[in-house]
């Protein structure tokens, strides 16, 4: 899964303190998406979709082997 | 420091196995050799265990200032990281030693018996117990906005990790799983060293060697009983 998280963030000049606060998740949570290290809960990936005013398909980005 | 603590741990496990080594191949009074190891391994120990201390302490001050100055030259992500590592750090430092400070005492009394360094072992199982305490309640400090137990309220684990979300929950199972792993295989290798150290030195460790069994047989059964599907 590729993710455009640290994209999103830049784009809307949140730092990962700022976003883990908003996402009410920890900032270490918001590293380890970002490195693609851990797929979040649709939860999570629900608030990233409302905070950056996206579809969750437009930030979180799967392969077509992995669908 | 990382570098300087492995040749020291390096220097002292190759100065016991060459002196233990030679006094075997020279059949002198292994009994009598092994009390002089106790000896010097336990001092090595306290001057590990101040050094300890001293380095959670300087690293606990540095973190509590750097937290009270809002003119920090750092970003908020920089500091964020920068106190979890500190914490995680403390954490360790003082865990250790209070390992180290029972291991010490428990040969200053047993083989060792010299009662002023039982008395100095005494003071630092205290003093790593009360580092201890205070390392768990740096996490309220570090993260004064999330809604963490206290140390010593009721249920503080199962609180802690309900207080934990899934990223930090998938680092933590991550984490466990390999020192989970790392300990069960280690718990077996000590075994067979009682079982060698038993039939060299002619001092019956049967009592360990059983202590560690049950302790990995629970281990297991746990670990079954949770994973269970249900």
């Amino acid at each position: 899964m590729k993710t455009r998280l640290r994209e999103l963030r830049a784009r809307d000049s949140l730092n990962q303190t700022q976003l883990a606060k908003l996402a009410k998740v920890s900032r270490q949570t918001i590293s380890l998406i970002e490195r693609e290290e851990y797929i979040p809960s649709l939860l999570i990936a629900k608030r990233m979709a409302n905070i950056f005013n996206e579809p969750i398909e437009n930030i979180f980005i799967f392969d077509e082997e992995e669908l | 420091m990382k570098t300087i603590l492995k040749m020291l741990l390096y220097a002292v496990i190759g100065f016991a196995a060459g002196y233990l080594t030679l006094e075997l191949l020279y059949g002198r009074n292994i009994g009598g050799t092994l009390d002089v190891v106790y000896f010097w391994l336990s001092i090595v120990m306290i001057i590990i265990i101040i050094g300890l201390l001293l380095y959670a302490f300087i690293r606990r001050r540095n973190l509590i200032s750097l937290t009270k100055d809002k003119n920090r030259n750092m970003t908020d992500d920089e500091f964020d990281a920068y106190s979890y590592n500190s914490f995680n750090v403390i954490t360790v430092m003082t865990s250790v030693s209070l390992i180290l400070s029972f291991m010490s005492l428990a040969i200053q009394t047993m083989a060792a018996e010299n009662p002023w360094l039982i008395v100095l072992t005494v003071i630092l199982v205290f003093i790593s117990l009360y580092m201890s305490i205070r390392a768990s309640a740096l996490i309220n400090i570090v993260y004064p906005d999330r809604n963490l137990p206290e140390p010593g309220e009721k249920k503080y684990n199962q609180k802690l990790l309900a207080a934990t979300d899934e990223g930090e929950l998938f680092v933590m199972a991550k984490a466990l799983y390999t020192s989970g792993a790392l300990t069960s295989a280690l718990l077996f290798f000590a075994m067979i060293l009682m079982i060698f150290y038993s039939i060299i030195t002619e001092e019956s460790q049967i009592f360990s060697i059983i202590l560690l069994g049950l302790i990995m047989i629970i281990n297991q059964l746990k670990y079954s009983y949770e994973i269970r599907e249900k």
